[in-house]
């Protein structure tokens, strides 16, 4: 976008001076390089996320199947994990520090790389401007360096992998002491450093991302889009994004402590500790001062994960059910609940570190409230299906999914916020199993149900819809199968991150269902490659796509198939209502788009022509002297 | 005016989109010294009340206190004389602004020294409190966000000297600089006062 690019370094895109014009006919240079590589167009970026995004979601999924086949079969050994991970197998044997490395990776993976910056990244990048009618974000430099400081965070991560003594290994909550002592396992040292260092520049690229997005929403928004007539993705992403903005820091704070008791010796989470025999210089700390800075952050972050996904699916349900969606105000008024008792329930991750059972009772009982706006978000959208329309097109599966998903897992979420149920269930499978229905497979059918409907938008091209149905039903059965069972595990007592159950008799009876699981998982994986070929193949070779081919009312589909640096050719549409006139009935289609003025409308049969209201006559203003009388 | 068939305003800001953007960040640091300064309450109670450790800040401290407030006079004097077109005097105030911001650093580091020679460095293995490591943390984060807006008042002069500015641009680069350069200033306070009268 050259016009952009020679307004400077950090400038911000200022509508006072008006780019509409300059887009008129003219051919705008700029190189390879600042075109597709450091462009700062929302779309392209949007892009750079998204595939960035599916890359290392290949890359968790795959770490996850390593670890399930060493649960599934215990005692047994494989050539192919020797030839796959080398000495991290040797005999072809899941090496037991290895396997921790994987889950922490897996973990740290999926919910920063993947479901943090894939989705936000790629969503709200690509359609804040789209659907608020502005030419691009506030800030395309900042948003540009957003994207690559993600990338690099993320090229960190994946070369820790390659480490000798291995990546992070003491799980995605890295909590110390293990995290801090290099001695306590080979992860702890360089793999550890470099995790922290990766995820300081994430913290970096999605506070840049979010003061973007922020700043965008409330400031470009085109006339006559009031706040009240936002749709409710553009909602989900502003709050997700100002909780970003609120929370990040402190985690910034928590890896900042960390760095200083691992390289320079401080005790800020250490004290009395032997190892080896050896009694550490470390004294005054408490790895429970870490657990707190942590998850200050990490509630807030499941969140932040989780709302783009709800606000997607509104949108999905909506436009494939062919009806408004149900309770506007509380679907709004939920997701700001969510947002504010998000940051008042952190210490529910930490029923059993000790605390204080009364503190423990008041973070129980926001967590049981938090359930509240949830649930009122799923009856909407339910009370939004009944009776509508209903387009069963992948998009809509995948938006059903997600709500299937978030109510299962969100019914266990109610087990676990209960501090006294909380006890026998915490760090085992049951725990797992919730936050990857709720939160995992949640947000991913949030991805999937955005790309499959935003996919004419990206690239100009649709989905084969054959394939998309075979990678709903196959996911959606898979995810199912996979943490389903656990659940049961959990009741009985099996351990989160154990290398084997087989030590103990209790968890022995478990692992043929491991084993189940396992097979389960390979085949969702295997699954997944019916998306990939699909998503590439129609980026190039695709059915061409309409304008509007859902028949949707946001202003995203207004422009061209493929839209340009800008948006709009011409001028950006104005918007006369909300984007949720579906099926109404004075009207011909079953859609009214948000930027068509009244008085254009095609009414239906029987139904009076809209009437300009009568001009009034203005009365002058009349000037009175002071002086007069 | 006639408000009939009056379309909305093309800019609807009340407040410029770098601006607001601006105290978005501002927001962040914030939060990050908040996080901080919760984990140093949260650490402080868990340590029994015989090993606590109370400390004077170093007396330096104190002249850097007055050296970072009085430094917003010449940093929005700055401001002022841009706004005005008087470039000579802009570049002045922000010579004074950087001077005096750079005073301010050694004065950290001369505190972090006084720190040191009075018994209480960063690490001390017979310590139970970890009240002295977070002194250093504070000041080290703190100082190294005055850092990055020297590095701004130092962008700001040099493009003053050399007209680099599109036309309107100029004013807002100093407030922008301004409004953080006063907000570290204002951080400090609250830090010092935190960490020299909130110990019990």
């Amino acid at each position: 976008m050259s016009t952009m690019a020679h307004e400077g370094n950090g400038t911000f895109h200022d509508e006072l001076h008006h780019h509409a014009e300059d887009h008129h006919g003219h051919h705008h240079h700029g190189n390879f390089w600042t075109n597709y590589v450091f462009s700062q167009d929302h779309k392209v970026i949007a892009k750079q996320f998204m595939i960035t995004g599916i890359v290392m979601a290949i890359i968790g999924i795959f770490l996850s199947l390593l670890f399930r086949i060493q649960l599934a079969f215990p005692n047994e050994s494989f050539a192919f994990m020797h030839a796959i991970l080398g000495d991290w197998a040797p005999d072809g044997r899941l090496d037991p520090n290895f396997y921790l490395a994987l889950v922490t990776m897996h973990g740290t993976i999926m919910v920063f790389f993947v479901l943090t910056a894939g989705l936000s990244g790629t969503f709200s990048n690509f359609l804040i401007p789209l659907q608020i009618g502005a030419r691009d974000m506030a800030s395309g430099f900042i948003n540009m360096l957003s994207y690559w400081f993600f990338f690099v965070s993320s090229v960190i991560m994946l070369i820790s992998l390659f480490l000798p003594t291995g990546p992070a290994s003491g799980g995605w909550t890295i909590y110390p002491p293990l995290s801090a002592l290099p001695q306590a396992v080979p992860g702890s040292g360089m793999g550890m450093t470099l995790w922290l260092i990766s995820m300081a520049l994430f913290i970096a690229s999605s506070l840049m991302g979010s003061i973007n997005y922020v700043t965008t929403v409330l400031n470009l928004r085109t006339p006559g889009l009031t706040l009240n007539r936002l749709p409710l993705t553009i909602v989900a992403f502003f709050l997700t994004a100002v909780i970003g903005i609120l929370s990040f820091p402190v985690l910034f704070s928590a890896a900042l402590l960390l760095m200083f008791d691992r390289l320079l010796g401080t005790s800020f989470y250490l004290s009395d500790i032997f190892i080896g025999g050896e009694l550490l210089h470390y004294s005054g700390g408490s790895p429970v001062l870490f657990q707190h800075l942590f998850w200050f952050l990490g509630h807030p972050e499941v969140y932040i994960v989780l709302l783009p996904a709800l606000g997607i699916a509104s949108e999905v349900i909506s436009v494939h059910s062919r009806k408004p969606i149900f309770g506007y105000n509380f679907m709004v008024l939920s997701m700001l609940a969510i947002g504010v008792l998000s940051f008042i329930v952190w210490a529910h991750h930490m029923f059993v570190s000790g605390m204080n059972p009364f503190l423990g009772t008041v973070f129980m009982i926001f967590t049981l409230v938090i359930a509240v706006p949830s649930a009122i978000k799923a009856f909407n959208y339910i009370a939004t299906l009944w009776r509508g329309n209903i387009q069963f097109t992948p998009p809509m599966l995948f938006a059903i999914g997600l709500v299937s998903f978030f109510i299962t897992g969100g019914i266990t979420g109610v087990y676990l916020g209960n501090a006294a149920l909380d006890i026998p269930l915490h760090d085992t499978y049951f725990v797992t199993a919730h936050f990857h229905l709720v939160m995992g497979s949640a947000s991913a059918f949030g991805f999937f149900a955005g790309i499959y409907h935003w996919f004419p938008k990206f690239f100009g091209r649709r989905l084969n819809p054959r394939l998309g149905y075979i990678h709903f039903w196959g996911t959606f059965v898979s995810l199912y199968l996979v943490f389903f069972p656990m659940h049961f595990m959990g009741f009985g007592g099996v351990a989160r991150h154990y290398y084997s159950n087989t030590a103990f008799t209790f968890m022995e009876v478990f692992v043929d269902l491991q084993g189940f699981i396992t097979f389960a998982a390979i085949l969702g994986f295997l699954v997944q490659f019916t998306f990939l070929a699909n998503f590439f193949y129609s980026i190039f070779f695709g059915k061409k796509s309409t304008e509007n081919p859902w028949k949707a009312n946001t202003l995203e589909w207004t422009t061209p198939v493929n839209p340009g640096h800008g948006n709009w050719p011409g001028e950006i549409p104005h918007v006369y209502r909300g984007p949720y006139e579906y099926s109404r009935p004075d009207v011909k289609e079953d859609y009214l788009p948000q930027h068509i003025p009244d008085e254009e409308v095609e009414r239906a049969d029987g139904f009076p022509e809209h009437e300009v209201p009568p001009k009034r006559e203005s009365s002058p203003v009349e000037v009175k002297e002071v002086d007069e009388e | 005016m006639s408000a009939i068939g009056l379309e909305r305003e093309r800019s609807n800001y009340i407040v410029h989109p770098q601006k607001f953007a601006l105290w978005l960040f501002i927001l962040t640091v914030i939060m990050i010294f908040g996080g901080l300064t919760s984990a140093y309450i949260v650490q402080r109670g868990f340590v029994d009340t015989g090993q606590q450790i109370i400390f004077d800040l170093p007396g330096i401290l104190w002249m850097n206190l007055v050296v970072i407030v009085f430094s917003s006079v010449p940093m929005q004097y700055s401001v002022w004389a841009a706004k005005n077109q008087d470039t000579r005097k802009a570049m002045l105030a922000l010579g004074m602004t950087f001077v005096l911001g750079v005073i301010f650093l050694i004065g950290q580091v001369d505190a972090w020294g006084a720190m040191v020679e009075s018994g209480l460095p960063l690490v001390d293995p017979t310590r139970k409190d970890n009240s002295v490591s977070f002194f250093y943390i504070f000041t080290g984060l703190h100082g190294l966000h005055i850092l990055a807006a020297l590095i701004a008042v130092l962008i700001a002069f040099v493009r003053t000297g050399l007209k680099d500015f599109r036309p309107g641009r100029r004013a807002l680069t100093y407030e922008l600089t301004a409004i953080f350069w006063h907000f570290l200033g204002l951080l400090w306070v609250y830090l010092f006062i935190f960490l020299e009268f909130t110990q019990n």
